[in-house]
């Protein structure tokens, strides 16, 4: 009997948790990313225009005759002044450390500095450490003196500057140095002259679909992501695959009767399972290592040839697919045993009756009533193997290397390690916007197979029915 | 007679068969044990231990030894302690918040009929399936937020951190959800009959039957959380909070490989969930095969 509550907020009450964990850390992220999708956003496009302008305008040039302040720090019991003397009467001074202001206008008035004792950059490693540490505040700073803008251009000496750029209105850039034009092209996330010349740093601009365009275009950034796409599908597959196999075979052995010591055997075949990937990933590289790992000594005792494992594609491919194999095959030996006990032994017995092998009853019994309750959770563990992020990350890390591209991208890489690597990835030019756009066509391939799989299972169904 | 001993064959080598496999499967389990054992800092490629040391588990539990060759005394600049016990108590506080708002959510699924019901679970399956890693970027802004507001929560906290990991609900409502509805509804309607109020019958009849569940959900999250690298590789930068698996990494990228010590690590960092198998398989059994197969 299904209740309809009396109190309409009832069951909302019990869902209140839920619906904002889900709010909040699904269906926000997933917005976020489809936007950040949309956009330019990555190394060299991080703020948005206003922000762009505003760090081009703070660009300085020196100018040919400049003036030059010299300037010393000054120590009395640990407080400290930056002080330039211009004359008998006149002298500029800030207290240290100051606030973090980029710009101080200064004027001349004169303290007593008879106390002082001036701070040298080389007396000893104390000394020079708080005199480094000033400066480096400093360095940021534009001092305003006298209607002339100085920068710290030496450890004694303080130069004039200008100003490079000049803003003519808001959405204009003019350069006074060359006299070019510079207006924001919200088509490329740039400051450009009409003539195209580009100013640094770039701002965030929508671009509509040409993150997905560029990945479906394939070669656009020199990137095969078709090349990737293949190996992750290959990968998906092999290995849901071999690890079926695998632990069928095993189900199929540990359920007959004539087994001793199935208690042993059962908890030693889990034990893979209950060890977490990362390190079992790890442990497997140290296994596979060329020179130092057992693997090849293995094979150099028996074949006298030592395989380039985790350096040549092939072999790198055919490594992870072993270890997917290792990893994976225990959840899918827990599922068959737990499927062939509920095949009815009747049907063993009237097949023996008539005559059947063990290879007969296997294809003829055991294999079709897995068939069916076993579908939906090969389609389950494709879409994880899909996405194993952390096996093939920790296991080969993507190597070896894409030969004949100038990518980040790795022969062994998965599209979402390659994802990962191209939006956090330590190469320094990351891009969120590709990154983006390449986990929303994930997502989607993923959600269609899962609906599929939902559909063969009767999941859905089983909703309509309330 | 010749039958028995066809019989008999097969068993035995059905046996063997099965004890090569075994053999097979656990090796890379012999090898780290052998190779955190031996004194060399070296991978091990032989079939037993050849100089017998504990100095690689010294290293990692933190307790000073002495250098065999430099005859220096040594600690491990690696808090691998402190990593490890925030790996657990990260694991099993996600796991127990999870557990609490996804059985009440199941419940409430189970109960009640509502408004936009369907579609809520539908969205709640699909949605899911998007890669949490990629949505990192929103909940690294997210993040930023909260802890301009609530210092405690933001980012390199325990507490943001676990905040990110409960993303994962969903999927364990649908699995509590599906074994609650295997519970026979008389006996919920007994209750009602009975005068229970609803809290009641969540808390002191559906809970208890659903135990099993429950513990594979626990054991499953304990496992997703401890064993996760990126995210927590992503939102933690202070060494003294790192977990175990971001830890692990960094060590091993920080030095050329030492795999003694690597080695002993491995094998603390298998440990519980080792443990927590062995005792709880029977459930995990149960739990697996009911919460995903449908008949």
């Amino acid at each position: 009997m299904k209740v309809k509550s009396k109190k309409k907020i009832t069951p909302y009450c019990y869902l209140f948790f839920s619906i904002v964990s889900f709010l909040l850390l699904i269906v926000y992220p997933l917005l976020y990313t489809f936007y950040i999708s949309l956009t330019n956003l990555g190394t060299g496009h991080i703020l948005n225009c206003t922000e762009a302008k505003k760090i081009i305008l703070e660009e300085v040039i020196y100018p040919d005759n400049a003036a030059i302040l010299d300037f010393n720090i000054l120590e009395k019991n640990n407080a400290f002044i930056l002080y330039m003397k211009q004359s008998e009467r006149k002298a500029y001074q800030i207290f240290l450390p100051r606030n973090t202001q980029t710009e101080e206008i200064l004027t001349g008035t004169q303290i007593s500095i008879d106390e002082y004792k001036k701070l040298s950059s080389c007396k000893n490693t104390a000394t020079s450490e708080q005199f480094i540490e000033h400066l480096t505040h400093l360095e940021r700073t534009t001092f305003q003196i006298e209607n002339r803008i100085y920068k710290l251009t030496s450890l004694t000496t303080l130069s004039e500057v200008q100003k490079r750029y000049k803003e003519l209105n808001t959405s204009t850039i003019i350069d006074t140095k060359t006299n070019s034009t510079y207006q924001p092209d919200f088509s490329t996330g740039y400051f450009e002259t009409p003539s195209g010349d580009r100013l640094l740093p770039g701002f965030v601009t929508r671009i509509g679909f040409q993150n997905y365009l560029n990945f479906f275009k394939g070669t656009s950034f020199g990137i095969p992501f078709l090349k990737i796409f293949l190996w992750t599908l290959m990968w998906a597959a092999g290995s849901t695959i071999s690890a079926f196999i695998f632990g069928l075979i095993l189900a199929s052995l540990l359920s007959s009767q004539t087994i001793y010591g199935k208690k042993i055997f059962r908890v030693g075949f889990l034990i893979p399972y209950a060890i977490p990937v990362f390190l079992s990933a790890m442990v497997w590289s140290a296994i596979f290592n060329f020179s130092f790992g057992p693997m090849n000594k293995l094979v150099s005792y028996i074949l006298h040839i030592k395989i380039p494992w985790l350096l040549d594609p092939l072999w790198a491919k055919l490594a992870c697919l072993m270890v997917g194999l290792w990893v994976g095959f225990p959840y899918m030996m827990l599922i068959c045993l737990g499927l062939i006990q509920s095949i009815p032994q009747d049907l063993y017995d009237a097949a023996k009756i008539d005559g059947a092998g063990f290879i007969h009853r296997f294809t003829k019994i055991t294999f079709p009533s897995l068939y069916k309750p076993m579908l939906p959770i090969l389609i389950g563990t494709f879409a994880f193997n899909f996405n194993n992020f952390n096996l093939i990350y920790l296991f080969s890390g993507g190597n070896p290397p894409m030969v004949d591209t100038n990518t980040m991208g790795g022969e062994t890489d998965l599209l979402i390690s390659y994802t990962y690597k191209l939006a956090f990835g330590p190469s320094g030019s990351n891009n969120f916007g590709l990154a983006s756009a390449i986990a929303v066509i994930i997502f989607i391939l993923i959600a269609s197979m899962s609906i599929f799989n939902f559909k063969i299972s009767g999941v859905f169904k089983e909703e309509e029915s309330l | 007679m010749l039958n028995r001993i066809k019989k008999k064959s097969i068993a035995i080598c059905s046996n063997l068969i099965l004890l090569f496999f075994l053999l097979i499967v656990l090796y890379p389990v012999y090898f780290i044990m052998i190779t955190s054992f031996e004194s060399s800092d070296t991978l091990v490629i032989e079939f037993s231990v050849q100089n017998f040391s504990l100095d690689n588990w010294k290293y990692i539990l933190g307790i000073d030894y002495i250098n065999t060759v430099t005859q220096e005394v040594v600690r491990s600049p690696y808090p691998f302690i402190i990593w490890f016990k925030n790996s657990i108590k990260i694991a099993s506080i996600t796991a127990a918040i999870v557990l609490f708002i996804c059985t009440l959510a199941a419940y409430g699924l189970y109960r009640f009929t509502f408004f936009g019901k369907k579609y809520f679970l539908i969205s709640l399956i699909i949605l899911q399936m998007f890669p949490s890693m990629m949505g990192m970027v929103a909940l690294f802004l997210l993040l930023s937020k909260l802890g301009t507001f609530f210092p405690w929560f933001g980012l390199d906290t325990h507490a943001g951190l676990i905040l990110t990991y409960l993303g994962m609900t969903p999927f364990f409502i649908w699995l509590t959800k599906s074994y609650f509805s295997t519970i026979p509804k008389s006996i919920v309607e007994a209750a009602m009959i009975d005068g229970c109020k609803e809290f009641t019958i969540f808390y002191s009849i559906i809970l208890p039957l659903a135990l099993p569940m429950l513990v594979v959900i626990f054991i499953l999250v304990f496992i997703t959380v401890f064993s996760d690298f990126v995210i927590p590789s992503i939102l933690i930068k202070d060494p003294k909070l790192l977990t175990f698996a971001v830890g692990m990494r960094e060590f091993i990228s920080a030095y050329d490989i030492r795999w003694g010590k690597f080695a002993a690590a491995t094998i603390l960092g298998g440990l519980p969930i080792v443990i927590i198998f062995m005792i709880t398989q029977k459930f995990l059994v149960q739990g697996l095969t009911k919460g995903s197969v449908k008949e």
